[in-house]
């Protein structure tokens, strides 16, 4: 090796944290607002939208509502987690932003609308909620977006992981925002509304190193049999729980019936059936849920996007990594 | 001071074993290279769809699809698809990937892109049909198609970092390779002209009815292209063991937020500054290591500008010692694809010695004052390069680069 270390490359010692988090949906804020029975508080409603934020500034005024919903996420995920706005500003804050159709709405209008509209261009690029964020809060750290539909949560996650682990940042917020309402027509047509309820949601998570936890590993598998590989690989090291996020209500019956069948002791947590469809947004709130409750083992996060699976194994007692909140846990 | 030509590399770098690329001036490694060193141009006006109320109707569009005749199965009818194909099959080919997925290597997709499958979406409105034709309209489509076309088995990722994704999605797969979630990684970029962008920059008045100038005083917008560059990514010691000679190295990566503006670079280059040196930092290379900048260079006065600033600021007096170039000018900016497709022409300026010129530079601008190279290409052999790009919402990238042997 040359004389040079090579220098950030190298893992730091330690795990990561959840130090707070915020999230708005169409339940609404707070994890407090989910309901324990959504197939009864749905009424037969099939999209359950977020209304946008009332944020006081005028530089906002142009920005969509996928925009606004992740300025509000991420300054109620600083809120809970005691942070002021000026401490994440600089280049030691990274922002991972993950979606699979904040964008959607932008794009189809002015894919359908007759004359260009230099305001609303900008806006089309899925950088655009990331961007606002990091403007109005003056994060110039590590910064991505991650798009590959469902798992893209999971990969967020993985991400702010290594960018932590590698000490490139000390600080990461996971921000995602799912958004339908503009594009209801597509997803009807695409028989999404037929099953359980679309969820609008904005999920923000901060996450900081920890020395004394262990790393958040990651995994994916693409194609046939994506799952079995998943649980064939896992199933041997000690686990609390699985929280498993599909993007239909198919999907996670099947994957629901192989995990029982499977792993037949393992207590695992529906996401689509607890929330409705968020995409994106699931693993940020599956994270959320199992900090909450304390698991004393590891939990597993595991996605679902076509024929890709993702999964996360986050280390055991999560929750004593956090801090103690302003607002308490709000469960 | 020990110069990046004779320095070593670190344990297991991360090695780049194949480059496929697709782009206006030549769907192959081989006419890409010629295409960059003989000054081609690949501007044009655009014939794929109607263009006639817009202020700019030229870019690098590529005119038609070459060498696919020899593929098993037929191309997914998305362009974006096809594009990525075409410079992967490239790609693997060189790599002997096959040969690796048969050996039970584990292998990931990372495509980035600034828009997509978003042509998909806009054939659709024009030509409503069956709804599953929609599927590949997401930004993740393409890179699902290519996943399923190279028959992949790990993680399958779609970034996006504006017009900087195609250096950003090589740093997501050195990263994928160092967690141990795949043995090798198809990772670029790629993007497809189409009147939703054309129509977009044609409203923010940034494309130029001139040339692309690339840090000459005259410039006045870019030009938009399309294409795909796509590489393989592996741990040197796998390639080692395989018997593949790497075509060079990504020793470090790094994107990072400007926080100033949604669409305009930031005046400072704040964002810029600070993805250069954690790139630098990530690799265990001191700037003054550096031998040859590939800049993004899009020819708008604001970028340039902030680029040159940006530049002098990390490697201070060193900046004026280093070749910089900008490809813009040859093909227009090709958006997702731009920084893979540098990344390739940083790798083959070490291989063939030469440095290709920045077309359609004549003068000089006080504020833009490095050794840019213009007029021919430069002979001259850089071990060690940097690639920089920008894109919307103030994202920045930034790769490290070495030579291979």
């Amino acid at each position: 090796m040359g004389q040079e270390a090579h220098g950030a490359y190298a893992p730091q010692a330690g795990g990561v944290a959840v130090r707070g988090w915020g999230l708005l949906t169409g339940w609404g804020t707070g994890l407090q607002s989910l309901p324990t029975l959504p197939a009864v508080a749905t009424h037969g409603r099939r999209l359950l939208p977020v209304a946008p934020p009332e944020l006081a500034s005028e530089r906002l005024r142009r920005a969509t509502r996928e925009c606004l919903l992740g300025v509000a996420a991420v300054q109620a995920a600083l809120d809970h987690s005691c942070l002021a706005p000026h401490e994440v500003a600089g280049a030691r804050t990274a922002l991972v932003y993950a979606s699979a159709s904040s964008y959607a709405a932008a794009n189809w209008t002015f894919v359908t609308s007759e004359s260009e509209n230099a305001l609303h261009f900008p806006y089309t690029a899925p950088s655009a909620v990331p961007a606002e964020v990091t403007i109005q809060f003056g994060i110039t750290g590590p910064y991505l977006t991650l798009l590959s539909g469902a798992n893209a949560g999971i990969e967020a996650l993985w991400q702010a992981a290594t960018l932590l682990t590698t000490a490139q940042c000390d600080r990461v917020l996971v921000l995602g925002v799912e958004t339908f309402q503009e594009c209801v027509e597509l997803y009807t047509a695409g028989r999404w509304l037929l099953g359980t309820p679309l969820l609008e949601a904005a999920a923000c998570l901060v996450l900081e190193r920890h020395p004394s936890l262990a790393a958040v590993r990651y995994h994916a598998e693409w194609g046939t049999g994506g799952l079995a590989r998943v649980v064939a690989r896992e199933r041997e090291r000690a686990l609390g729980r699985v929280y498993l996020c599909t993007p239909t209500a198919r999907a996670e019956q099947m994957a629901g019936h192989y995990l029982q069948a499977h792993w037949p002791d393992m207590p695992l947590v529906l996401l689509q059936e607890r929330l409705g469809i968020c995409l994106a947004c699931a693993p940020l709130i599956a994270l959320m849920l199992a900090v909450t409750a304390g698991q004393p083992d590891d939990v597993l996060l595991i996605s679902q996007w076509w024929d890709a699976w993702a999964m996360v194994r986050w280390p055991e007692s999560p929750s004593q990594a956090g801090h103690q909140s302003k607002q308490g846990p709000s469960v | 001071m020990m110069s990046g030509t004779s320095r070593q590399l670190p344990d297991d770098p991360i090695a780049i074993t194949g480059m496929g690329v697709l782009s206006p001036i030549g769907q192959s490694i081989e006419a890409f290279w010629s295409g960059l060193i003989s000054g081609v141009s690949g501007i044009t006006t655009i014939e794929r769809f109607p263009t006639h109320d817009l202020r700019v109707r030229r870019g690098g569009e590529v005119k038609q699809l070459r060498g696919t005749q020899g593929f098993e199965r037929p191309l997914p009818a998305c362009r974006a698809s096809q594009f990525l194909i075409h410079a992967a099959t490239e790609a693997t080919r060189m790599a002997r990937l096959p040969e690796a997925v048969a050996a039970g290597g584990r292998v990931a997709v990372v495509i980035g892109s600034a828009l997509g499958g978003i042509a998909e979406a806009e054939r659709w409105h024009e030509q409503p049909g069956a709804l599953h034709a929609l599927a590949g309209a997401p930004y993740d489509g393409p890179t699902r198609q290519l996943a399923r076309w190279l028959d992949a088995t790990g993680p399958v990722l779609t970034i996006s970092t504006a017009c900087a994704s195609g250096a950003t999605s090589l740093g997501v797969g050195a990263d994928l390779l160092r967690a141990g979630a795949a043995t090798a990684v198809v990772a670029g970029g790629m993007d497809v002209l189409c009147r939703f962008v054309m129509r977009g920059f044609n409203s923010l008045r940034s494309l130029t009815r001139d040339e692309v100038r690339p840090f000459d005083r005259r410039r006045k917008g870019l030009l938009l292209g399309e294409g795909a560059g796509v590489v393989v990514l592996e741990r040197a010691e796998t390639a080692r063991q395989r018997g593949i000679t790497p075509c060079g190295y990504l020793l470090g990566h790094a994107s990072c937020a400007d926080g100033a503006h949604i669409t305009a670079p930031d005046p400072q280059g704040r964002g810029l500054e600070q993805s250069i040196r954690l790139a630098l930092a990530n690799a265990g290379v001191r700037s003054e290591e550096i031998e040859f900048i590939s800049a993004h260079g899009t020819g708008t006065p604001l970028n340039d500008r902030m680029e040159t600033q940006v530049f002098k600021k990390v490697l201070g007096l060193h900046a004026y010692e280093v070749p910089v170039n900008s490809i813009k000018a040859h093909m227009g900016h090709t958006m997702g694809a731009a920084a893979t497709l540098e990344t390739i022409m940083c790798l083959l300026a070490w291989r063939y010695g030469q440095v290709p010129p920045t077309l359609n530079y004549g003068e000089p601008d006080p504020e833009c004052d490095l050794p840019y190279v213009t007029g021919q290409a430069r002979t001259y052999r850089p071990r060690l390069s940097l690639n920089t790009a920008a894109g919307f919402g103030g994202c920045n990238a930034c790769l490290v680069l070495a030579g291979g042997e």
